[in-house]
Formats: structure tokens, sequence, C-alpha cells
């Protein structure tokens, strides 16, 4: 349940949720909207922090919050060590007997290759990799129905603001023979 | 007895035959409005003073240029020294639209006061009477949509009594100033009410090429008059509010003196707005299926483009351009700030004239 009351002499409306409240009235949202909708509701939140509407009692609904799903290829060190010695007895093949100095650039040119490869794969392994992430299968709202649903609920507002008509603004006058012309090119 | 509306970012401009000067009256109200403190004498101090207001729910809300001018009187700048005095802030200037569009981040009271704003701009219709108003093109470089604006308007001017119409901004600029490229089709070979209009607002920058008063592309770019201020203001370490009153009534970018942060940083971002409506325009012309080659007018208006120099600074950055059509002339139009409403006003008469003609 959620269960708000209106602590106004207004009609509240939410109009997200398409819910009016009469003055002073109590209402359990969840008979008239689904919970998902009351907790994302902008115009409730607008209400309850402007003190129109109050929580009389609402049921917490506590949800398990997914936990991110990392992934961490792991690094196949034996791989690794297999081509890495693959590759130098390769090398080794190819040339002849070489002096021990040249074994050393043997070596790193055969390590720097081998990682090379290793970490082609491992980005292959992680791009192939799909999350599953939750579907929205939320409709899209219509947004000539939603400025028809705010602008009933802007009307009541304006209802009820008093202007004091003091200015109506900078008013200029311009000079303008062509105006009727061009309003006839116009047709 | 037709209407014509310019709903902007930062002014709401009616205009309306005033037959006394055979030409046209304009009314333009800031589009703004400054919440006041809640004490006992708020009331009495807004009357004395002839502050235009609004009072909604026991708060006030001031509207208009008076927010304006009371919000730059009262914001002060403190440096680091000051950081430790709780001083009241003065509330910031609520914007009931926002990149050219109704802010619906801000709350239903916001666009309530709006439209209280229009109502006492244009006031309730005569019988029959027809109502142009404008709105912006789809943005190409964000995903805002202009849909909802655009109904919520409609429906909220038609419940004036009006008869409503609404057309793209830019186009408002080619019924205004007619430019016209040769066409050798046509008996005289001119095709009128053809070329391209550059809007520069607040909000958004917005962009038209039309065809003997048809619109073959029409779009708006989200950098114009409001990114400038809110950028520059950022470079100068100052309040955006004071940087646009810099801008409004000191700038001249025919002698910007860079040694001053204020001006050097406004002529930098008045070439990137330009740049970047520039660019946009020339890609989406070359895509049309039907490419034109008569040399074609560019018109430009609004009140960001209404600062000395702007023609002088385009014109530049123009000609830096490579662009997919050969450009005619450039020119300011005649009354930049009300372009736009003396073209909604064209369209509004002319429907007018429409309408009696049938019956």
């Amino acid at each position: 349940m959620y269960i708000v009351s209106n602590l106004t002499t207004r009609t509240v409306i939410l109009s997200d949720l398409r819910v009016e409240i009469g003055p002073k009235k109590v209402i359990d949202l969840e008979q008239i909207a689904d919970r998902a909708d009351i907790d994302k509701s902008h115009d409730l939140r607008q209400a309850l922090s402007g003190k129109r509407l109050a929580i009389t009692r609402h049921s917490v609904i506590k949800t398990k919050k997914a936990e991110p799903k990392i992934v961490q290829p792991a690094i196949d060190e034996d791989k690794l060590a297999n081509m890495i010695r693959k590759v130098i007895s390769e090398e080794m093949k190819s040339k002849p007997a070489q002096p021990a100095s040249n074994i050393e650039d043997t070596v790193q040119k055969a390590v720097s290759n081998s990682v090379g490869s290793l970490m082609s794969e491992l980005r292959d392994r992680i791009n192939s990799f799909q999350p599953n992430l939750p579907v929205n299968n939320e409709p899209s709202i219509n947004p000539e129905k939603l400025a028809e649903i705010s602008q009933k609920s802007v009307e009541k507002i304006s209802q009820s603001i008093e202007t004091n008509d003091a200015k109506k603004g900078t008013k200029v006058k311009i000079v303008n023979r062509r105006l009727d012309d061009l309003a006839n090119e116009l047709m | 007895m037709a209407k014509g509306l310019d709903i902007g970012t930062m002014f709401l401009v009616k205009s309306e035959v005033d037959a006394v000067v055979d030409g046209v009256s304009f009314t333009a109200e800031r589009n703004v409005f400054l919440k006041a403190s809640n004490s006992d004498d708020t009331e009495t101090t807004l009357k004395e003073n002839n502050w235009s207001y609004a009072k909604y729910d026991n708060d006030f809300y001031i509207l208009g240029e008076d927010a304006i001018k009371l919000k730059n009187l009262l914001t002060i700048k403190t440096n680091s020294s000051n950081e430790n005095i709780i001083l009241t802030k003065v509330s910031e200037l609520r914007r009931p639209m926002k990149d050219g569009i109704l802010n619906t981040g801000e709350e239903k009271l916001s666009m309530a006061i709006i439209q209280k704003l229009i109502a006492n701009l244009i006031g309730k219709a005569k019988p029959g009477e027809n109502l142009c108003f404008c709105a912006p093109g789809d943005p190409v470089d964000s995903n805002l949509s202009v849909v909802f604006h655009k109904t919520m308007l409609t429906n909220f001017l038609k419940s004036l009594g009006y008869t409503v119409e609404c057309i793209p901004e830019s186009l408002a600029i080619i019924f205004s100033e007619r430019p016209v490229a040769e066409d050798t089709n046509e008996p005289d070979g001119k095709a009128p009410f053809s070329g391209i209009a550059f809007s520069f607002g607040a909000g958004m920058c917005n962009v038209c090429f039309a065809y003997k008063k048809m619109p073959l592309i029409n779009f708006s770019v989200a950098k114009s008059g409001d990114w400038i201020d809110a950028e520059a203001a950022k470079v100068a370490g100052i309040d955006v509010s004071v940087m646009t009153r810099f801008k409004e009534k000191n700038l001249d970018l025919n002698k910007i003196d860079v040694s001053d942060m204020k001006q050097a940083a406004l002529d930098i971002f008045y070439q990137n707005m330009i740049e970047h409506a520039l660019s946009n325009f020339a890609r989406k012309f070359s895509q049309l299926e039907n490419q034109i080659e008569s040399p074609l007018e560019i018109v430009v208006a609004g009140g960001t483009a209404s600062v000395p120099g702007f023609i002088e600074k385009f014109n530049s950055v123009l000609s830096s351009q490579t662009l997919p059509f050969k450009v005619k002339s450039v020119r300011l139009a005649e009354n930049p700030l009300y372009t736009v409403a003396n073209g909604c006003l064209t369209k509004a008469l002319s429907s007018e004239k429409n309408s009696e003609k049938k019956k």
C-alpha cells in the first residue's frame, strides 16, 4: 500500500500517474498505479517536497540490487609460457648459432610477439562478451498526449495565480508600409 | 485584427498592425521570473515600487524585466576570503524556456507563469482573430523534441480564443524580409521568398532555406546567445546575468579590446557559434536532392545578431568556409529584434485574408 493524504484545500493532480486527489482526501496510490510508476513519479516527489501531500503509510519494498558482472578474463600463464617457448625455438632453428648477447634480443622479441598475440586474444574474448542488460519494455509516451495532460494541471495552477498587471512590456512602433503587400503575396 | 507572437527563450514579442503609424506595433516582455522572499511586507514593497509580480500559494514571483534588473542589482560577487561569512543569497532567475522550448525540467508553475505572461501580453482574442506563433526547428545537435512545446502552446493559445497556426522561426524571417533568388522559369526571372535565414536567438539558432515560400531545410542548433553568455561568463569569472547585460549594452564586435576578458571571451564564442551554424547548414544543403544553382541571399536576425559588428563577423566566418552554394548577399534584417514577430504577423494577416476571401 502507498497511502497519501492531501494536506491542502485544493485538488492535487499527479499527471504522470493520472491521479487527482481531492482536498483533504486520503488515497492508496497502489490501487491506481503500479509501485514502480509511483516510485518514479516526478509529480509525487514535487507534491511531497512542497508539503501538498504527505505519506501516511507505505510498505517498504526492498529490491536486491543486481551486482555488476565484471569480466575478468584469466590470463593463462601456462599458455603464455608455451607460446614464448615455441616462438623462441622457431627463432633458434631459423638462425645459425649465435653468440650469447644475441640470445637476449631473440628472447625479448619472442616475449613481445607472444604477449601481443595473447593481448589480441584477450581483446577478442572481451568484445565477444554480451552482458545481459535489462530490456526496457516501457511504452514511450506520445508527446502530444503528454502535452494535453500537462496542460490540464498547468491550467489549474494558472487559475490560482494572481498578477498585478503593473506593466505590459516595452512597446515599439515601426512604420512598415510593405506589410499588406507581403501578406497578399503570401496568400 | 491578426497578431503575431514570437515566443523566445529570452523575450516574448507580440506584433500587431498599428494604423496610426501605418506600420506595426511590437510589445516585448522578458521571459523570466524571480522568486521573492516571503516576508510580511513583500506585497507592499512590490506594489509601492510598481514591480510586475505574480502571487501563487502565498509565494511571490517578480516577472519580466523587473526580475532581471533586481537580480543584477542584488547579486554581489564574493571572493574566497568571504567564504566563511553566511550570506543570504538572491534566488536564481527562473527561465520558463530553455534552449528555445518550454523548460520541462522546471516545475509546472513555471509553465503556468509563462502562460500568464503571454496572456497578459496578447489578451483574449476578438471573434475570429488569427494568431501565428513560431516554434524552433528540430535540433541537429541535441535530442530535444519540439512536439511537446508546440502542442502545449497551441492548445493554450486556442484556449484564449485565437485561430492558431505555427510556423518555423526562421521561416518567419523569410516572410518578413522577402529575400529574392533568380529563377529563369518565372516570367520576371525572380523567385520571391527564396533565400537563407538565420535567427540567432537566446536559446537556439534557427536556420531555414526556403524556395518560393516552401521551407526545404529547417533546423536548429543549440549554440546561441545563452550558450555564449554561459561560456564567456565562465571564462571571465562573472555571473551569467551580468555577462548578458554587458553583451546587450556594451559589446561591439568591430571594436574588441582583447585586454578586457569579457570582450575577448564574447568575441571567441560568437565566432564559434557562427562557424557551428554555417557548417551544419552547409552539410544539410549538400544533402538536398536538387541542388540550387542560383546565388542565394542570406538574411540574419535575432537578438544575438543585434550587437554592432555582427554582420562583419558573420561575413568574415562565411568567407573562410567552403560552401556548397553561392552567396548573393548577406544582410541584417531591418529590425533584427522584431523580424520573427513581424514575419508571424505577416503570415497571420495572410491567413486572415484567405479566410475572408473564402467567405
